[in-house]
């Protein structure tokens, strides 16, 4: 069924104490590319909506340009429009298989699946030197003060330097 | 053919909701952004508006807001259509007072099955007819005014637009149990040389669930001419579907004027001896001003935990039947104390469900 209003990508960026909501035109590009992307520490934002993080659905401000440091991130929450958010690698299916992860960045706790090879490497998945931000699918981040509060996504692109725990696989009994 | 507003900063967005709701059978208008919309709102008097929240300038929750706050625009349905697509996205719509919340991307049909059903919803609750219910007793301390502020705030959840008049010529406690800030009353405006039409909806204050309320003063003062109460009382109805008047407990010319004006009377009593005395009093005072009997409605409200008389010993002596019986409730004093009536703080209990059936 097609759909109308997803011409730009919405993304909501999080950072440690706030929620900036935002909509994208990324012209060609995808947004893990652009978070990616080592030329650049920042990403600009056509609008942001500010809200914080304990009253997260209050607009506080918004503001026709902004800057993000992307170093600063913790995750970029994407409800809908995964095609905009994330290329996609048909190949490498048959060597990789989806995992359950559960991951804590500062004030959060997000789960979801991560695609990674049978024989997963955590070190290397950690590393920062190619992806700053490791994709996990169908996330939830949710706040741990107030359970309550959750955003959930398609894809949640979490900065590899904000992960404080990162556990994969099945629950243990 | 009924006439929606599209108020959406994304222009492609603007030209597929018209393409689509044309083809509803829907008469369409847009514009960009909130405060043009709000402009058009009041000019053109739509029958609903779809509201984008991420505008620059005047947010979505901002500009619904505005619109709940103007009389002329309160009843409008609105559905606000958003990319912020969270579940605290719908709170934040539905705490702006929004009939609905869809977010974005979204399928056509889901839209207009949407759209239609908030039109249905909104011509079932706007009912036929305006109404003003005036909440009288004699006697003070048996609860009328907290039992008009619950039934305003019941109205108002209804979806009918309500106002609450405090017609008490002072000291009047409406304002207090809402915990709002009257900076004038309606005896000032009464008293005042300006007092007009327009200068009466100046006088109103607005409380976040939407309600409308007219303050009295603290202070008393000398009941002003009944042609000023007509008048204000005239305007009133003409803006909002319900009208809530918690009447004064004097019996003045004034309050004759509220007592015909008003559609129903609740008379409230408290089962104890000397609330039944100045009901009797009440109903041959009504009866000699030639009230008609069936605007009479007897409200019970058991103020204490042990009601000092039996209500039907209290129907018995008064040859009146029961409107009503609402239930003693313990966190009614500090549901007063606190400026949250039950309806708010407690919605789930008796008393609420009890004013709710009644409303």
């Amino acid at each position: 069924m097609s759909q109308i209003g997803s011409r730009r990508l919405t993304a909501d960026i999080f950072a440690d104490s706030h929620r900036i909501s935002t909509q994208m035109a990324l012209r060609g590009r995808v947004l893990a590319d652009v978070l990616n992307d080592n030329n650049t520490s920042y990403l600009e934002l056509d609008i942001a909506y500010v809200s914080r993080i304990d009253h997260p659905g209050e607009i506080l401000a918004d503001y026709a340009l902004s800057i993000v440091r992307k170093d600063r991130l913790s995750f970029v929450v994407i409800a809908s429009g995964l095609e905009m958010a994330l290329k996609q690698n048909q190949t490498t299916y048959l060597y990789r298989r989806l995992w359950p992860v559960f991951v804590t960045v500062p004030y959060f706790e997000i789960t979801g699946q991560i695609e990674a090879p049978q024989n997963v490497d955590l070190r290397a998945l950690m590393a920062t030197g190619v992806e700053r931000f490791v994709p996990v699918y169908n996330g939830t981040a949710t706040l741990s003060i107030n359970q309550t509060i959750q955003f959930s996504g398609e894809l949640i692109l979490i900065n590899k330097t904000s992960i404080e725990v990162l556990c994969i696989g099945d629950k243990t009994a | 053919m009924a006439t929606i507003l599209v108020i959406d900063d994304d222009l492609d967005l603007q030209q597929m909701l018209r393409l689509m709701l044309q083809r509803g059978g829907f008469k369409v208008v847009t514009t960009g952004d909130g405060p043009d919309g709000i402009i058009k709102a009041k000019a053109l008097k739509p029958d609903m508006a779809i509201v984008d929240v991420m505008m620059p300038g005047m947010n979505g929750y901002q500009v619904v807001r505005k619109m709940r706050e103007d009389p002329e625009l309160a009843h409008m349905a609105v559905l606000i259509l958003t990319a912020r697509a969270q579940p605290v996205d719908r709170e934040a719509a539905i705490s702006a007072q929004a009939d609905d919340y869809m977010p974005k991307p979204f399928a056509p049909n889901e839209l207009l099955a949407k759209v239609n059903e908030l039109m249905t919803n909104r011509a079932m609750t706007q009912g036929p007819a305006k109404k003003a219910i005036a909440v009288l007793s004699l006697r003070g301390g048996v609860g009328a005014t907290s039992i008009a502020v619950n039934l305003a705030l019941a109205c108002q959840h209804k979806n009918h637009p309500t106002c609450l008049v405090d017609l008490k010529p002072g000291p009047g406690h409406v304002a207090l149990q809402l915990r709002l800030n009257a900076k004038t009353t309606w005896i000032e405006w009464a008293n005042g040389n300006e007092a007009t039409n327009d200068s009466v909806l100046k006088t109103l204050l607005t409380h976040d669930s939407g309600l409308h309320v007219l303050a009295a003063p603290i202070v008393p003062a000398v009941p002003p001419a009944s042609e000023r109460v007509t008048m204000l009382l005239n305007v009133l109805q003409g803006k909002f579907a319900r009208l809530v008047i918690d009447m004064p407990s004097i019996w003045h010319p004034m309050t004759l004027v509220a007592l015909n004006a008003a559609d129903t009377i609740w008379l409230v009593l408290a089962p104890e001896v000397g609330s039944l005395q100045s009901t009797v009093g009440a109903l041959r005072a009504l009866k000699t001003a030639k009230i008609p009997d069936d605007k009479i409605e007897l409200i019970a409200n058991q103020n204490v935990p042990k009601p000092g008389l039996a209500l039907p010993a209290i129907e018995k002596a008064l040859g009146h039947g029961f409107k009503g019986r609402l239930p003693y409730d313990e966190a009614q004093n500090n549901a007063i104390s606190q400026g949250t009536p039950l309806m708010l703080s407690q919605p789930d209990s008796q008393f609420s469900a009890a004013i709710r059936e009644l409303a």
